[in-house]
Formats: C-alpha cells, structure tokens, sequence
C-alpha cells in the first residue's frame, strides 16, 4: 500500500481506519486487576472447544437468566449467549495460569483452587442488547474440574457502577456438552441482519461494519446478510439508507442521497457510528473469506444496478474458501431480472435468494427468504424443501417467536435476526 | 398603549358622526383613526420581510481531527418571508431563504504505524447550507414580534477535496448534494416605523433540524413592508 504523492490508489487499498472511536473499543479494555501480561501465551478456540455447552447459572447476582450457552465462535474466540435481555458474554482472552498465582492474585474470589494445580482464565466483556448494560467478566475453570459435577466461579463489573470492579459473582455448572454437529451443506444457519444487528439494536459496533461482520461470528453467526449500494463512480459499498443520515454516520457535510457520493468523497467525508470508514463491498468479502469461518453470505442489493459490480467479485471471494456460499438478494422484479440478465455460468455460482415465492418459483431460484410475518407457512417450505432449495425466514428478533419458528419449522435452512447471540442461544438449548 | 389606540378608533367614528353630520354633496371623510392612526386599521394587509445577516452554530461541530481543519461554525444569511394578516396581532406566512450552517477546510493528515498507513484524511473545502420552507406565524405586540416556523428544510452541502498529497482525493469542482429534512424555528425581533408601511429592526432566529441534529442561530436586520387591501 502507497499513500505517497504521485500514487494512484484503487478502492480495495483503502485503509480500514484503524483510530476508531476509543469509547467503543477501549471501553472493554481489561484495567482491572488480571494474571495477563503481553507475553501470556494465549489459547485459541480450537483448545477452548471442551468447554462448550450448555450451563447452568447455579448462583451470583445476574441478570442472565438461568442458563447460559457456552459457544466457541471464529477462530480464536469463545462466548456465553443467554436468554434474558439479549445479553453475551463476549470472552476476548484465554490463557492457562498456576493456581498458586491465582490464588496470590485473587485470593478465594473464584471458589477454592488447588494450589498445586492450573486453571483456564477467560476475559472479555458481556452486554445485554435489550437494555444496554455492560461489564467486564472473568471466568476461571480449573484444569481438573469435572464440568458436569464441578461448579465453576466468575466474576464481573457493570458500567453503570464501577467498569474496573469485577465485584459481582456468579457460578456455572455444566448441564450438557453438544452435540458435535458436522458443518454440512444443511447446518442451520443463523444469519446476522446488517453484519449483526442495526444500530438500534445497540451492538457494539455499527451496522455493516467490518468489525460488527467479524463479531457476530463470535457470538453465534455462520451468516451474514450485508447491505450492497453504489457510490456515484460505480463502487459498492456497504451502505443500508437510500440517505445519508445521522442514523448509520458521523458527517457534518454528508448529507444527500448516498449514490450522489463518490468513494472517495465518502472516504473524506463520512464516518460510521465507531469513527471507522464506510468499508467498500470488497473488503468486507475478503474480511468474510480470510477471516471468518461464515458459510453463507446474503448480499442485499438495493438497486438494479448493483447486480453487473458484484457478480465476480462474488463468484472470487466464493474461490478464496471451501464451504462459502455467497447469494444475491433480489428484493423485487427489477433486481431479480437484473440477476438474470447474467451469463449462466456465473448465476450457477453465484446463486440468487429471492425474496417473493413466485420469483424463486418463476426463476427457479435456489432460495428463498420470506418476511416471518407472513407467517411459518407450512406448506410452502415444505415443498421448497423437499426441493432442496434453502428458506431462511427474516428478520426474526423477538425470543418468542423464534422460539416458535424454531420449534414448529424444525425443517428451514436459518434464520435472519438483529439479535444474534440471542437466536444462537434459543437454537443450541433445542440441541 | 396599543389597546388605547384600538379603544379611541373604536369610539371615535360615532363621536365624529354627532359632531360633523354627512354632506352628500362634499367628498366622504376620512375618520379620525383612518388619519391619525393608518398602520392600526383592520384592512387585510400583506406584509413583505426582508432579513439578512450571520449565522452562527450552536453546536459543536462534527469533527473529524480537530487538529488538522479551521473551522468557520456560520456564515452569511438571508431569509425571505411574506405574511397575510387582518388584524393587528397575528400574521401567517411562509418564508424561506439561505442560512450557512457550517464551513470547513481540511487538510491532508495521513496516520502511519511504521510504514503501513491506518488512517487518511484528505484536504477538502466544504460547506453546508440551509434552504428552510416554513410556514410561519408572527405575533406583534407594541414594537416587538416573536415568530415560529415549522416546515421543511432543504440541506445542501458543498464538497471539494483538495488534497496535495493524494492526488486520487483531488476534485475539479465542488460536488453538490442534498436532501430535506423537517425542522422548525423561533424567532424575536423589535420594529423601528419608519413610516406606516415601512418597517426595520434587529431580530433573532434559531433553526433546528432535530433529525441530523442541526441547529443555527441568525443575528439579522429585518426590513418588513406592508400591502394594504
């Protein structure tokens, strides 16, 4: 990358802008007192993987609920998903420390440790979605403890009275592990809505970011549908409003329709909710291809126009990881002709989901994406299925009704949602 | 003072009828309120506003390094406004007009870590503007008048990247973009008479565009003519 006089610089080098907003990412920025140093050697998610499943919230003050989901999700990271208010427990940090320097560090606030033996730490942050409370949390599992029996100590902060006093216990108690389900071609897919929820929804970074795409991951996605417009100069760009508004940017000359922009107009003018750039359609591909472990991938294209810029460099991002699925959302007749104006040979790669049934039917499509509220529509997904063609219903955010989806339409392919900890959670417990 | 005005006009014209009968054959008179006091008679009257000054921001600023750009928070602005009222008290317009929001020049920073670069922000002239289209009430009482408008407000902005460093963030011409936004106003002013149609004074206003969120303050000279029907 070159950003000297006299360089030309193609859209795909831009940087990602790294000084994003402080508050955002230093907020869960571990100051408490901790075991870590710079040159603790940590696990990835790979050796954390025993320790998912199923828990019991056995004791503590909480506002969790009575269990949690214990997930190991992308390629380094493990979280909790509960129930109540939308919350996670998002655990950035792992590392196996001595008993004895625990104990030295934080006495019996994390139950009685052998003092011969090593423990896993876990650090990181939870968050409740619902009403937007926060914390930093630790959970410590001691090497010999017999999940099903042992019950397991932590301890957490809550923003709102003191970030750095991790004050509050609570204990776990594994109830069950899961079953080890095959990633196949039929996993459930559990699909977040603009990268992992719209900015209402209070994550913790802004809709169709780069850094919301790699976090939903983390908390229970392997899907991720992503807004797809055009600048003035033909880039696309990961953009949900027809309007630039205070909503989705920081910009005090951004204002107008988004498609009167140029990239590089945008670039200078325009921030997400975080401070970071409006990332070009593909960088979040390849973020989503060398990053991520994601299986699906739904561009929602909001125009026509869209269809002609994106088809190869989906099919290439599709080349850069076995198991990838990229689909074209066609919203409506006009991008759904656009997609079939394609040559053949790049829609059979690059398949199309269709929002409208006659549409998937007409165009023999091999997917389809209804609005829940049309209800489980029993019948119709029946016989898609029975086609092999996959439906994923949309955008499902409140726990009773995915509860009801999950348990009536047991036979759809995924789920859309804003709240993706949360479906990860109401799916896992039905394992 | 003015309800003593409106009291004596009211009297006066059956005072002035037992004093001075009619004379078919002169021409009719005109009554005593229609001489002494024109400006206060309850004839439909379009009234024509004409204010012009500066505007400046209430607000911090949406910045993006503050160390890097010179801000100029206002500008310059004048709003038209043309009202209809058959009293003395109440009048109902529409106004429009050209506010500066904001103006801002930038330039290059760019943020290295080593030789990878994380952060660009490319020199650029920009300005932001505000073409309010409101419908507008006034209210005057003695020399003073307090107005509220609410209606819509078209924001246009004005971008041109300059950079010297990065060529590829280099514009021709400045780029123009906008969109309307709902938004509403308040105003208070004091009128000097000048004559009995002429008016002018200081007066103050403040726009606010609660979704961006945007608002402005205007410091104007207000000249206003009144239309007699």
């Amino acid at each position: 990358m070159c950003c000297c006089a006299g360089c030309s610089q193609s859209f795909s080098d831009y940087p990602e802008q790294d000084d994003t907003d402080p508050y955002i990412n230093g907020k869960f920025t571990f100051k408490a007192a901790t075991a870590f140093t710079e040159s603790t050697k940590l696990l990835n998610g790979g050796q954390l993987k025993p320790y998912t499943g199923l828990f019991t919230i056995a004791g503590g003050e909480h506002i969790w609920g009575d269990s949690l989901v214990m997930y190991q999700g992308g390629r380094q990271y493990i979280s909790a998903l509960a129930r109540d208010n939308g919350t996670f427990q998002a655990y950035e940090r792992a590392a196996e420390f001595k008993n004895s320097d625990l104990i030295t560090l934080f006495g019996n606030d994390y139950g009685t440790l052998s003092t011969t033996g090593t423990s896993i730490v876990l650090e990181g942050f939870w968050q409740t979605e619902f009403d937007v409370r926060s914390g930093l949390i630790r959970l410590v599992i001691p090497k010999t403890a017999n999940l099903g029996k042992d019950t397991l100590h932590g301890r957490y902060s809550d923003l709102a009275r003191d970030l750095n006093n991790l004050d509050r216990p609570f204990e776990l108690v594994r109830q069950r592990a899961f079953r080890d389900l095959p990633a196949t071609k039929d996993t459930f897919l559990i699909v977040a809505n603009n990268g992992g929820g719209r900015n209402v929804d209070r994550q913790p970074y802004p809709e169709n970011s780069l850094n919301l795409i790699r976090f939903s991951e983390r908390v229970g996605a392997n899907g991720v549908e992503i807004d797809v417009r055009l600048t003035k100069d033909g880039e696309p760009m990961l953009f949900h409003d027809e309007y630039m508004t205070s909503r989705l940017v920081n910009g005090e000359y951004a204002v107008g329709k988004f498609s009167n922009y140029t990239v590089n107009q945008l670039y200078a003018l325009a921030r997400l909710k975080d401070n970071s750039t409006i990332p070009t359609l593909r960088q979040a591909l390849r973020v989503i291809s060398d990053s991520t472990n994601y299986r699906f991938v739904w561009l929602d294209v909001k125009s026509s126009d869209v269809i002609p810029k994106i088809m190869a460099m989906a099919d290439s991002t599709q080349n850069r990881r076995k198991g990838l699925q990229i689909f074209i959302g066609l919203a409506d007749a006009d991008i759904a002709n656009a997609y079939m104006a394609q040559p053949a040979d790049i829609r059979s790669r690059v398949q199309g989901l269709g929002e409208d049934l006659d549409i998937v039917k007409s165009m023999n499509l091999p997917a389809w994406g209804p609005r829940w509220t049309l209800g489980t529509m029993q019948q119709e997904v029946k016989d898609l299925r029975s086609q092999n063609k996959k439906v994923i219903f949309w955008t499902l955010d409140d726990p009773d009704f995915i509860s009801l989806f999950l348990d009536e339409r047991r036979d759809i392919s995924g789920v859309l949602t804003n709240h993706v900890s949360l479906l990860a959670y109401l799916y896992y417990t039905r394992l | 003072m003015m309800w003593v005005i409106v009291v004596v006009s009211m009297l006066a014209p059956a005072a002035m009828a037992q004093q001075q009968p009619s004379q078919p054959s002169q021409p009719p008179r005109k009554t005593l309120k229609e001489v002494l006091l024109p400006d206060t008679v309850r004839y439909f009257r379009i009234i024509l506003d004409v204010s012009g000054g500066l505007s400046g921001a209430l607000r911090p600023i949406d910045q993006r390094i503050p160390v890097n750009e010179i801000h100029r928070k206002g500008g310059l602005d004048g709003t038209l406004s043309i009202r209809a009222t058959a009293n003395d008290l109440i009048s109902v317009g529409v106004q429009t007009g050209f506010i500066t929001l904001s103006q801002s020049t930038f330039r290059d920073s760019i943020t290295r870590v080593g030789t990878r670069v994380t952060a660009v922000y490319p020199a650029m002239n920009t300005a932001l503007y505000a073409i309010p289209v409101l419908v507008q009430a006034d209210i005057q009482k003695w020399n003073f008048h307090l107005s509220a408008g609410f209606g819509m407000y078209y924001l246009l902005s004005s971008t041109q990247l300059t950079s010297e460093a990065l060529p590829q963030y280099r514009d021709d011409a400045p780029t123009i973009n906008g969109g309307w936004e709902m938004g509403y106003s308040v105003g208070l002013g004091y009128l000097f008479y000048l004559s009995p149609n002429l008016t002018l004074g200081p007066q103050a206003e403040w726009h606010y565009i609660p979704d961006e969120p945007k608002s402005i303050f205007l410091a104007q000279l207000k000249c206003s003519y009144t239309i007699r029907f």
